[in-house]
């Protein structure tokens, strides 16, 4: 067991908890309609910073953590370039859907993307099938972030599987219930906020540790020259075209959860 | 209500229009970035490949600075050419 870990992700665990709890404050007050906006959306008022920061929280996920270097690993900068296609995501998405999403939003009184749905289309259909798509897509993305969450935790405190999916899944379920959106969202900035500075100094320790850019680049080139070129770790178009389908699965619930941000957030 | 509001068109509709064509723009002009340094410097072979504070050429213009161009283009965007609208409807539609 290593106790520094143990003791650090207790105390986040714990910071969390808390910003779930004082930010479940401004539920109280809130009754009927107003509470499930507040619930879902909280009051829809939420900063830039907290936005950039959630957006952050909500790319970084298990993937680009655990997944995503392992796949850089084995196939080299093919990945990372292709990865970076994703930077467009965001403000596309927002640019595109942002303004429009929040004022028929408003006007259609929505507070999910399926109220939305309905708003818009007036159809039994469009609904069932977009409620139905949601579930089963946001269900297992959902557990393979868990799976990793809880991979992490075993690995980092050595806590058996089954344990550290356990304490994951009740930090999960307790702030998503006492919070609201709003609670998500500020747990989400504290993540990101952790995540952007804690890969700041991963950075600067791998470029140190790898004794300079240069010497890391120079090791890889020696390794398998096709590591620093942008076709993967086979080279030709039939590796290009793997890592492309592997990384089109994590776009996508990236483009799903932006949408879903600009009309929620917003 | 429908009627109304087609003979009175919103004008924010126009501002988020517009703000999408940019948004178009500035993803295409991404992609084409990406792209075009990615695969045009970094098609050769890696024994001809230059270096810059080194990193492939390729990689630094495509993803590094390509990302720095983006950032402060959006932010340029944002800033100087999206107009601030309120989202809340007009009083007299609702109650």
């Amino acid at each position: 067991m290593n106790t520094p870990v143990v003791i650090s992700l207790f105390i986040f665990l714990v910071l969390i908890f808390a910003i779930g709890f004082w930010s479940s404050r401004s539920l109280k007050n809130a009754t009927g309609d107003s509470f499930l906006q507040e619930y879902f959306l909280g009051g829809r008022q939420l900063g830039g910073f907290i936005l950039a920061m959630t957006m952050i929280a909500t790319y970084g996920s298990a993937s680009s953590f655990i997944g995503g270097p392992g796949v850089a690993y084995t196939e080299g900068f093919g990945w990372v370039l292709l990865s970076m296609s994703q930077v467009a995501t965001g403000y596309f998405v927002l640019m595109i859907l942002g303004k429009k999403f929040a004022i028929m939003a408003r006007r259609y009184k929505a507070v999910t993307l399926i109220d939305y749905l309905k708003g818009r289309y007036q159809s039994k259909w469009v609904v069932l099938t977009a409620a139905f798509s949601i579930i089963i897509f946001l269900f297992s993305a959902m557990a393979a972030q868990w799976v990793g969450g809880a991979r992490l935790i075993e690995s980092l405190t050595g806590l058996n599987y089954t344990t550290a999916l356990f304490i994951f899944a009740v930090s999960v379920l307790v702030y998503v219930i006492i919070g609201g959106f709003k609670a998500v969202a500020l747990t989400d900035t504290v993540q990101g906020v952790v995540m952007f500075g804690g890969t700041l100094i991963l950075l600067i320790a791998t470029i140190i540790a790898g004794g300079g850019i240069g010497n890391i680049m120079a090791d890889l080139t020696a390794e398998n020259p096709n590591l620093v070129t942008p076709y993967g770790a086979e080279g030709g178009t039939e590796s290009d075209l793997r890592i492309f389908l592997l990384d089109t699965c994590r776009c996508r619930s990236c483009w799903f959860t932006t949408s879903n941000r600009s009309c929620d957030g917003l | 209500m429908e009627k109304e509001r087609k003979r009175k068109p919103d004008e924010r509709f126009k501002i988020a229009n517009r703000e999408a064509v940019i948004g178009v723009a500035l993803a295409v002009f991404n992609f084409v970035w990406w792209f075009a340094f990615a695969y045009g410097l970094g098609g050769r072979t890696p024994d001809n490949y230059s270096y810059v504070f080194g990193l492939p050429a390729w990689f630094f213009y495509s993803c590094v600075l390509g990302f720095i161009i983006m950032a402060l283009l959006v932010i340029f965007v944002v800033k100087f050419w999206f107009v601030e609208v309120p989202f809340d409807e007009e009083e007299g539609e609702q109650t």
